[in-house]
């Protein structure tokens, strides 16, 4: 893998290189104090980019918008004709991603373009991005967990550049063609690293493969409790402090429950669903398969810890722990699989 | 994007419709032609699409019609906002259509079989089409039973349909009323197995349920396609079971919410099986070890 070093001091020259030709996102802290991906040159200068933290949002709406028109229909003398969305079609790149969000990107691509049938929406976004994704030098939050789920925070899974922070400088690995070939439009910007920066890399590295610093986990044995306890009463207990508010699925990288209705305007659009939400599974008979909160909060863990698994070989969780820090409740996943009886 | 998309509906006109039954919850049949005419739709029966009214969203239906008949057709109970627009339209609309979806019935591996259909209600539908697809292939199958309930005899479907096959000696049809009306032999739902049945009625007040136990289906070289309500397909297992069925034997669909149809929008799961791909039809074996989770 070719190595480089990219001073921090040109990293602002670097984004802006960069914005001449595709479409950047970077994490910039919003209105709210929320530190979320926007694009650059639209909603977000580059000197605003915020790569010390984890994003308080997933870079997810890149690929996979809140809302999304799938097509809009009209009537041409009384008949109707169907005009599918034009796909967005521009070089995507998205700057300052965390690995735990990058490996949610490969997650994403198993249920969308993996299987039997292909989401031409999500395709045509995801062809058409690169991820370059910074190390987390250790646990980026107290709520990360992302060794208990396959990750590492310097994994490289779903990057095409990984970035570690090396001081002053950003020590840059390629990992993919496409990211390669990036590189290459900045070549300019780009040194040679020294020996004292590839030890303070190699440091960063040693710390992920031992997971240093973390203080939340889940045990593959907690996990394969599931097994037998789909019945338990605890479902009941743990669910009680629950509001069904459904953040931490919209906050989740890896949550992709979606609706699709028809609205003014000729439209048909997909949104952003919740597998929290109490009307999500109700039949027009009004019969309700998941009624009780108890079952919408297990479905959503069975989900990411069993269903996933055993259909796709991997968990639909990458351990980021948004859906612990934003909890109106205070519920942590770490702890709910934990003491699962 | 030279892939399927799988999003898009082909748009198809109304060619044809059959109000089946009236009332609050009328039944109507509507066949459709796509507008395009390279758009052909190959489907197995007991497979469904997602039926579109442009403005107002789209549902998934069971094809109701065996592909053996050459037209696509949807039979539709009004209980919804999309239904109650369906049943708003006339021969000449627009509908979208996009599918087909899900496993179908395994017709190829039924044959030789003894078979019977029992079904309950809009439970028709999809039954319609695979026994039509049945008597269409006689030859490889055994023999043919039509178990079909509904609440009064008013709300009984596809009667002409029904009525000719059992005329032509294609089939075995018995059918089952809850309210006793003049005509109907009475059945005792509480003691089923002691109903007296007589072979030659054709018309019986009772569950359907009742009428399985009173009829006393035999399982040897045969097998059971069961749709209709929850409770109805239950005491029919139930019924079948006291008559030594195996659970293998007895297939089933279920349905569920969906709205991709493609297994991604994550509603229709039972446990970690998606209705919309994995089935709608399901062996009784196969949906008892599926989770509690329905």
């Amino acid at each position: 893998m070719s190595k480089y070093i990219l001073k921090k001091e040109k990293v602002v020259d670097a984004l802006n290189a960069l914005g001449n030709a595709n479409a950047v996102y970077i994490p910039v802290k919003n209105k709210r104090g929320l530190v979320e991906y926007k694009e650059l040159g639209r909603d977000a200068a580059a000197a605003d980019a915020k790569f010390d933290c984890r994003p308080d949002v997933p870079p997810k709406a890149i690929l996979f918008p809140q809302t999304q028109v799938l097509f809009t229909f009209k009537k041409v003398d009384g008949k109707i004709e169907v005009v599918p969305t034009e796909p967005d079609d521009r070089e995507k790149i998205i700057f300052g991603v965390r690995p735990c969000d990058a490996i949610a990107i490969a997650v994403m691509d198993k249920v969308f373009i993996g299987g039997k049938f292909v989401d031409t929406y999500y395709k045509a976004r995801r062809e058409r991005t690169a991820v370059i994704s910074i190390a987390c030098d250790g646990p980026a939050d107290s709520t990360c967990f992302c060794p208990s789920t396959g990750g590492s925070p310097a994994a490289t899974e779903g990057s095409d550049v990984l970035l570690y922070d090396v001081g002053d400088s950003y020590y840059v690995e390629v990992v993919s063609d496409k990211g390669r070939k990036i590189l290459e439009s900045l070549s300019a910007s780009l040194e040679t690293p020294s020996p004292e920066q590839e030890k303070r890399k190699d440091e960063i590295v040693r710390k992920a493969e031992a997971a240093e610093g973390f203080t939340r986990s889940i045990t593959a044995e907690s996990i394969s409790k599931l097994d037998s306890s789909f019945d338990s009463k605890y479902w009941d207990d743990v669910s009680r402090r629950c509001l069904s508010c459904g953040a931490c699925t919209y906050y989740c990288p890896t949550c992709h429950c979606f609706d699709i209705n028809d609205e003014p305007g000729r439209k048909r659009v997909r949104t952003w669903d919740s597998c929290q939400f109490s009307n999500f599974t109700m039949h027009t008979s009004s019969h309700n398969p998941r009624t009780a909160k108890a079952q919408r909060l297990r479905n959503r863990y069975y989900h990411k810890f069993k269903y996933s698994k055993d259909n796709t070989g991997r968990y639909l969780c990458v351990g980021c722990g948004r859906c612990i820090a934003l909890c109106p409740a205070g519920l942590d996943i770490t702890k709910v699989i934990s003491e699962v009886k | 994007m030279s892939e399927e998309n799988h999003y898009i509906p082909h748009v198809a006109e109304i060619t044809s419709i059959t109000q089946e039954t009236t009332g609050e919850r009328a039944v109507k049949t509507f066949k459709v032609d796509f507008k395009d005419a390279n758009v052909q739709l190959k489907f197995k029966p007991g497979q469904t699409c997602m039926v579109s009214v442009f403005g107002k969203g789209e549902s998934m239906f069971a094809i109701s019609q065996s592909p053996t008949r050459g037209s696509l057709e949807f039979s539709v109970q009004r209980v919804g906002r999309v239904t109650e627009m369906l049943h708003e339209l006339e021969v000449g609309d627009e509908v979208g259509i996009r599918g087909p979806y899900g496993n179908g019935f395994p017709v190829e591996q039924w044959k030789g079989k003894n078979i019977y259909f029992i079904a309950g209600g809009i439970g028709m539908a999809p039954v319609r089409a695979v026994m039509n697809y049945i008597v269409d292939n006689k030859e490889d199958y055994g023999e043919l039973y039509l178990i079909y309930g509904a609440r009064t005899s008013r709300d009984l479907s596809f009667k002409a349909e029904i009525d000719a096959l059992e005329q032509g000696g294609a089939i075995d049809v018995r059918r089952t009323i809850d309210v006793e009306e003049p005509g109907w032999v009475p059945l005792d739902n509480k003691n089923p197995e002691q109903s007296k049945f007589d072979p030659s009625s054709r018309k019986f007040t009772g569950f359907v349920a009742t009428t399985v136990s009173a009829m006393k289906c035999t399982p040897e070289n045969a097998l059971a396609v069961i749709c209709g309500p929850p409770i109805m397909i239950k005491t029919c297992i139930a019924s079948l079971a006291k008559l030594g069925w195996k659970d293998e034997q007895i297939y089933t669909t279920l349905e569920n919410k969906m709205k991709c149809g493609i297994g991604k929008c994550g509603r229709c799961n039972i446990g970690g099986v998606y209705v919309c791909v994995d089935g709608p039809v399901f062996t009784y074996a196969q949906v008892k070890k599926m989770l509690n989770d329905q």
